[in-house]
């Protein structure tokens, strides 16, 4: 693995025969119906969205790694021999303004109830980014809970590898926290910077079972759709983050941030070389 | 064929060696209520050609009257390879403070004549014409493009296909046809694939759910997306900068023979007036 050097490298390095441009089109409909509403100012998930390659996201089961090759995935190549794979730049538009991010989809868990009130176990153990620096806890939910807000914590293993660790609690259930799809962060405790490994988590009952998980995810970074029909272009030479490493087996993968009721329609690239 | 070795050379040879594509397009149609379709891709017509819709399917090439590259023409053939490497746009429409995005596409082929009445399983001029670029299908999307207006019933439609491994049979995901919004001429809606699939080789067969009770005329367009750009007016007329596509690492080959064409996704639903859309796009030979 060698460090890239300058523009010029860069022109060789897109012009080798090696680039990457992996994208698709997310068509705002998950199988056979329409995508249910999203909310303004919260996350929808896009992991079970229709996709022009690749595939729809499966509802996990029990915990399970993912990576490139898991259904949902945007599926780029791992860089070859003991290359490193780099973004350089990602571009995307949708049909409604909003905010994109891009994260590596490091673990899931699903089938867990929203009217279960004691500890639901979570488990599962990295294979990327094992060190946690970075890495968030998200609620994902499958199939809506329900009407009854409560709120949710999760019990996990942070950066610095002690167990037992406790996420302030964050609003679970009742309207704009139980909808199909929708995702919600689990923000760390006091000094925490990262995340392990999550043991279990814990509310009080929504009254709907429904069916949710636990995603840990590593965010890469944003892309802001200013209005319907626009486009945004971020370059990772000139701006920030600089030249976002893709790890080998990468589960690339997408979440929105609404701006409207409107479930979006994206397309969307990301362009790496590898060095 | 060599990959670039500096960043000189790459302006250098776009900017000395290399060829620079101009164009023009423009969409007017005042008599049509949905001139642009919100919220989704329309494609944009080579001088206003509203007659040249496709029947019998056909594989097209840089020589296809249509074909955006026409200041001048995409040679055809070349020994070395082409690469995008400048975008700059120009863009005027009636409505200020628009957001568009525009795409960049190799129209791979495409045929037309199909029905929005019909619910059996159309194979009237298909399947698709076989590929003569990115033959393996990998990365190539199948478009529901509509030629003559369907009717206002909104339905879904799935098509038969044969996918980048040469399987055939594979089914798509129901794309959506939605009044007001991918019904309408223009219309340019990419069908999702079935799980695990990355791209198309040919459509047999289209299927839609229901009658969308105006027969219309519709068509399978297979193409391939080049690159993205955006197009602000903030004003009546609006100038993008210079897009150097090395920066964001937004280079890509082009094909000599392609048969490019561009789509826009809308922030408006303006039912009257022109939208004008000219620019370059450069293009390095090594």
């Amino acid at each position: 693995m060698a460090a890239i050097t300058d523009i010029s490298d860069i022109a060789n390095l897109l012009t080798d025969g090696t680039a990457q441009h992996a994208g698709y089109f997310i068509d705002n409909r998950i199988q056979a119906a329409a995508a249910v509403a999203t909310i303004a100012g919260q996350y929808t998930s896009l992991w079970r969205y229709n996709k022009t390659n690749g595939g729809n996201g499966a509802i996990p089961g029990a915990a399970a790694v993912c990576d490139r090759t898991t259904l949902g995935a945007l599926g780029q190549a791992n860089a070859s021999g003991a290359k490193t794979l780099w973004a350089l730049g990602w571009e995307g538009a949708a049909t409604q303004p909003g905010v994109m991010v891009l994260y590596d989809r490091l673990l899931h868990v699903g089938g867990l109830s929203g009217t279960v009130t004691t500890a639901q176990t979570v488990g599962g153990t990295l294979t990327r980014n094992t060190g946690g620096v970075g890495n968030e806890i998200w609620v994902e939910i499958y199939t809506a809970v329900g009407t009854t807000a409560t709120t949710i914590t999760a019990s996990y293993t942070n950066q610095a590898g002690t167990t037992g660790r406790t996420t302030p609690a964050v609003v679970f259930g009742g309207t704009g926290a139980r909808e199909e799809s929708r995702m919600i962060r689990l923000p760390l405790a006091d000094g925490d910077t990262g995340v392990q490994a999550v043991a279990s988590v814990t509310h009080t009952t929504t009254s709907t079972a429904g069916s949710y998980g636990v995603t840990i995810a590593k965010p890469l970074c944003r892309g802001f759709i200013e209005a319907q029909g626009a486009c945004f272009y971020r370059d990772f030479l000139g701006g920030t983050p600089a030249l976002p490493e893709i790890v080998d087996d990468a589960c690339l993968a997408m979440m929105w941030l609404a701006s409207n009721t409107n479930a979006p329609r994206i397309e969307t690239v990301l362009h790496m070389v590898e060095k | 064929m060599a990959a670039f070795t500096t960043y000189a050379e790459t302006k250098s040879l776009t900017e000395t060696g290399g060829r620079s594509v101009v164009f023009s397009v423009l969409k007017s149609n005042g008599s049509n209520a949905n001139l642009q379709l919100n919220s989704t891709w329309s494609r944009m017509q080579f001088n206003n050609d509203t007659t040249n819709i496709p029947s019998t399917a056909a594989a097209l090439s840089s020589t296809t009257a249509g074909a955006l590259a026409q200041h001048p023409k995409l040679p055809g053939t070349l020994t070395a390879d082409l690469w995008l490497t400048e975008l700059e746009f120009s863009y005027g429409h009636v409505i200020p403070g628009t957001r568009y995005t525009a795409f960049l596409f190799d129209r791979l082929s495409h045929q037309g004549g199909l029905s929005g009445t019909s619910t059996s399983e159309q194979t009237t001029n298909l399947p698709t014409a076989a590929l003569t670029r990115h033959t393996s299908g990998e990365g190539v999307m199948a478009f529901l493009e509509v030629y003559v207006n369907l009717g206002s019933t909104s339905t879904t439609a799935t098509i038969s296909y044969t996918n980048q491994a040469g399987t055939a049979g594979q089914i798509s995901k129901e794309l959506a046809i939605t009044n007001n919004l991918t019904n309408l001429v223009d219309g340019f809606t990419p069908f999702c694939l079935a799980d695990g699939d990355t791209g198309v080789r040919s459509v047999e067969s289209i299927t839609l759910a229901a009658s969308t009770l105006t027969a219309g005329n519709f068509g399978i367009t297979l193409a391939k997306r080049i690159a993205m750009f955006p197009l602000d007016t903030g004003c009546m007329v609006e100038r993008q900068p210079l897009r150097e596509m090395i920066f964001g690492g937004a280079v890509v080959k082009i094909d000599p023979a392609a048969c490019l064409m561009l789509a826009i996704i809308s922030g408006s639903t303006a039912s009257t007036g022109v939208m004008c859309a000219q620019g370059r796009i450069g293009l390095a030979e090594k």
